[in-house]
């Protein structure tokens, strides 16, 4: 269950988690397919990321999940500044948001890199 | 902290530099309730940098006015007092304490590069609570970890062996104050918050930006900097002095009352405004 940054869904995979707004309030179930439509409502609503079904490997998009760490945001130096705090749920939602922001912060640099 | 430790701090920071009189004439002013812009204009206007740090900042994105402000008045106007007094407090406290050695110069650099991503965060989460003193929680997050700077500053030695602690145990840079030196940057921040006359709800938020149930009357503003802090860490905006992220405050989340879905929007906002405001403040 791969949590991706919005860029990288594409149409027609399908929600592993429900999408919700910083108000929480519901904008797509899940086990829904996700529609072009979707994609510009979440965008219009600031979703950073989404956890979509199946493997995203291989495709070429940006994984954020616990279990799928793609981008090495995850990795041992990231998890290592969590250290013994990660018991408490608040802690690791924390941790979730502060890895899908910081690939997003990593590609947009790469790509200002890449265009100058 | 011990009284033995109170007394050596405290005898060590006697050189502490005070604020500049502008500043203080103007956080007088702001406390008169029978000042007017133009009373606020005329201080202001006497010193060329404070007016322009002024207006470079209300016509930069962080305020987002549409139209260009050309005159302190306008800015005031605009801005308000209390913004105002707060804006040059700010800055005011960025130039008193000069770095010369390279290594405390970085390490400055670094923990200035937190309390920015701090100020932002309180900022945004305020925001978010539609708490009502914006600008007095940015400036409560800027000046969180002042102890840390006079610890880097007038305690270099102290401060070595913390930090040297802090790299072989991976502890967090508190618990190798409190263990090598009796006292945290919260309490020697404190000391000179008090030195400063700075306003009690700043003095009780740097005093407990790690114990924030603590925190009496200010403990909704203590909590929104502690949760500041840890987002800060999380998203690895500057460093602490270490670079691990510390435990939330149960009874501060709870106080806050922030769901957990509001985590993505306010660290969105925080990495927005980031590097913005640097460019201005640096």
């Amino acid at each position: 269950m791969p949590t991706l940054i919005l860029d990288d869904v594409k149409p027609g995979m399908t929600l592993a988690q429900p999408v919700y707004t910083h108000q929480d309030r519901l904008l797509l179930e899940a086990g829904r397919r996700i529609s072009e439509k979707h994609l510009r409502i979440f965008k219009s609503w600031g979703v950073a990321a989404v956890a979509v079904k199946g493997s995203a490997a291989g495709d070429g998009s940006t994984s954020m999940g616990a279990d799928v760490p793609a981008t090495g945001i995850l990795d041992d130096a990231f998890r290592a500044r969590f250290a013994g705090v990660l018991d408490d749920p608040v802690m690791v939602a924390i941790m979730e948001a502060a890895a899908r922001h910081l690939a997003g912060r990593g590609r947009k640099r790469k790509v200002r890199h890449g265009r100058s | 902290m011990g009284e033995a430790d109170l007394r050596r701090i405290i005898a060590r920071v006697e050189d502490l530099p005070t604020l500049p009189r502008t500043v203080l004439r103007i956080t007088e002013l702001v406390n008169d309730p029978r000042a007017s812009a133009k009373d606020l204009s005329i201080i202001i206007t006497d010193d060329q940098v404070l007016t322009a740090r002024l207006l470079k900042l209300v016509n930069s994105s962080f305020y987002g006015f549409p139209q260009r402000v050309s005159t302190v008045t306008g800015a005031i106007v605009l801005l308000g007092f209390d913004a105002i007094r707060n804006l040059l407090l700010t800055t005011s406290v960025l130039d008193l304490f000069p770095a010369r050695i390279a290594h405390v110069r970085r390490d400055q650099e670094q923990l200035w590069d937190h309390s920015l991503g701090c100020a932002i965060g309180a900022k945004a989460i305020g925001n978010f609570l539609r708490h009502d003193k914006l600008e007095e929680l940015f400036v409560a997050g800027l000046l969180h970890d002042i102890g840390k700077i006079v610890e880097m500053m007038f305690l270099p030695d102290e401060f070595a062996r913390i930090t040297e602690r802090v790299r072989a145990e991976g502890v967090l840079i508190s618990s190798a104050e409190q263990e090598l030196q009796g006292c945290t940057h919260a309490d020697i921040g404190r000391l000179l918050a008090e030195r400063w006359n700075l306003p009690a709800k700043l003095v009780g938020v740097i005093a407990r930006h790690h114990t924030p149930a603590a925190a009496g009357v200010f403990a909704i503003e203590s909590s929104i900097v502690h949760l500041a802090d840890i987002f800060t860490r999380a998203l690895d905006l500057g460093s602490g002095g270490d670079d691990k992220v510390p435990p939330l405050d149960k009874a501060a989340w709870e106080l806050l009352k922030l769901k957990p879905g509001a985590i993505d929007a306010i660290m969105a906002s925080m990495l927005t405004e980031f590097d913005d405001i640097r460019s201005f403040l640096s």
